[in-house]
């Protein structure tokens, strides 16, 4: 039987491509190069892994196999038999050198042959820049996939200062963060790009550990509607159930699911739960709201070690699962620190470890008795840093970018 | 020249703020208060000084002991500095965002 349709079968029953993008995979297809390729290339168009008979309509002499394994296992397999075949080969190939090259001639190949066969027996992913045609084929992957995702590779914010500096958009295996003094605005802003991420066609899932699923879902509604309804009155639950029936009818018709997560404060959530959610659902966005109320797998107790952990857990889950991840982040004020403007790092506690591992940081800061709320990027591996305003009717979920200060004149605020 | 009724104006200060805070009055003993206020004052200038108490009540300390801010005030002054800094670069930020939106919205 062959490897390589065993394990492109499995992935089509287990639907976790990710096993494979988050590895050095590639290589190890050769009767199956194409199909894989094809596999792929559907995966990033339609955010899905095709059923097996897609794959044979398009390749009429792929034969599925039966399995019965995880996608780790077949992936294990292929990897074995693959350096099986290399070894074999440098070995044949450095018996045939040593009738005409000198021994240590041949020894500095074999050495340079095995070296590269390492990167198939570990855990970390490698390149070398110097392969061009790698680098090409990588190209081209990331064109057709910003081709088919609106112009980038990853998931368009809709904030046109946030899309210009940020030019991946949250694109598969970056991790967000979203930092903020509590009350200031951060779960409605990372909410609002949920929302945004929902309407071009992506299916978000918002992890909350502060709120039930009801109360985050009226926030949803409320910026799904643009003026339509108020939270206030959805919170009440007067609003008219014809309009909302009319409104939801046509709004959710034949769109992706829109996934909240609750554990309603009773149950301790630790990364592992949300991988679990995300084998589940396979959502594009994961929002985890948040950080200090989630656990780490190995329950630190110690607050930094917890927080520094969990961190770098967050950023695996992107990674692994080759999905954006958004983290919001509660700035935890020291006593020598007033919350009268967006959290810098240096008041973050654990923000060695955002700076580590974030892709980029977001500082949200909503100024009190106000519509405004200022974003301000902390950290951006990815382009430029960038500051705008929101005048933001949160309770009508109308939402406006402004590019000047609105406290110009007020001494107090700026 | 170090004027004897400046570390009394800002007691007098604290003593406000504290009531403005927390609706009740505290009594200090001005006269053993004075002594650490002019520390104060003679580290970061007396209206720096003031700047500082007025951030102090700010802050979310629990209960604002005076004490607390004899020990912390050259904390919050470079806290303060930070935050001035942060506040001049954000600005710039904006400036060169909007630049950046406009010119990406004539292409």
């Amino acid at each position: 039987m062959n490897t390589e349709a065993i394990l492109i079968s499995a992935v089509c029953k287990n639907k976790d491509i990710s096993t494979l993008l988050a590895d050095n995979v590639d290589d190890l297809f050769t009767s199956h190069r194409d199909v894989w390729e094809s596999l792929k290339t559907y995966y990033y168009k339609f955010k899905a892994v095709p059923e097996v008979g897609v794959i044979m309509e398009r390749h009429k002499d792929f034969q599925p196999q039966d399995t019965n394994a995880e996608t780790g296992y077949y992936l294990d397999k292929l990897k074995n038999e693959y350096i099986t075949a290399r070894i074999k080969n440098v070995l044949l190939k450095a018996g045939s050198m040593l009738k005409e090259d000198g021994a240590s001639r041949v020894l500095a190949t074999m050495q340079s042959e095995l070296a590269d066969l390492t990167r198939y027996t570990n855990n970390v992913r490698d390149l070398d820049i110097t392969d061009a045609d790698s680098a090409i084929r990588h190209f081209e992957s990331v064109k057709a996939r910003s081709a088919v995702m609106g112009g980038s590779p990853g998931i368009i914010t809709g904030f046109k200062a946030i899309d210009k500096a940020y030019p991946t958009g949250m694109a598969p295996g970056h991790l967000i963060v979203a930092i903020g003094w509590p009350g200031k605005g951060k779960t409605w802003f990372s909410s609002y790009l949920a929302c945004k991420a929902w309407e071009q066609g992506f299916k978000p899932m918002i992890v909350s550990l502060e709120m039930s699923p009801e109360n985050m879902r009226d926030r949803i509604y409320t910026m799904l509607g643009s003026g339509l309804f108020k939270a206030s009155d959805l919170s009440k639950g007067d609003i008219s159930i014809d309009d909302f029936r009319s409104w939801s009818t046509k709004k959710f018709e034949n769109k992706n699911s829109f996934i909240l997560v609750s554990n309603e404060g009773n149950k301790e959530v630790t990364p592992a739960t949300v991988q679990g959610k995300i084998d589940q659902h396979k959502p594009d966005l994961v929002i985890l709201d948040y950080h200090q109320l989630f656990n780490d797998t190995k329950r630190s107790h110690s607050e930094v070690e917890r927080n520094r952990n969990i961190s770098r857990e967050f950023k695996l889950l992107a990674v692994s699962n080759n999905i954006p991840i958004i983290d919001i982040t509660a700035a935890t004020a020291d006593d020598i620190s007033d919350q009268d403007n967006p959290p810098m790092m240096s008041q973050v506690a654990w923000s060695k470890a955002i700076e580590y591992d974030a892709d980029m940081a977001m500082a949200i800061h909503r100024y009190p008795n106000t519509n405004m709320i200022e974003v301000v990027s902390r950290k951006n591996r990815h382009g430029h840093d960038f500051n705008f305003y929101l005048d933001w009717d949160i309770n009508r979920g109308v939402i406006k970018e402004i590019y000047e200060n609105p406290f110009q004149n007020d001494t107090q605020t700026n | 020249m170090e004027n004897k009724k400046e570390p009394y104006v800002l007691i007098g200060l604290y003593q406000a703020l504290y009531k403005d805070r927390y609706n009740k009055s505290i009594s200090l003993n001005k006269f053993r208060e004075k002594w650490a206020m002019q520390d104060v004052i003679d580290s970061v200038g007396f209206e720096r000084a003031k700047e500082l108490l007025l951030y102090y009540f700010s802050t979310s300390k629990v209960g604002h002991p005076i004490q607390f801010f004899y020990y912390n005030f050259d904390k919050m002054d470079q806290v303060k500095k930070e935050i001035a800094r942060d506040r001049l670069n954000r600005n710039t930020l904006l400036q060169e965002t909007k630049k950046m939106v406009e010119e990406n919205d004539e292409h």
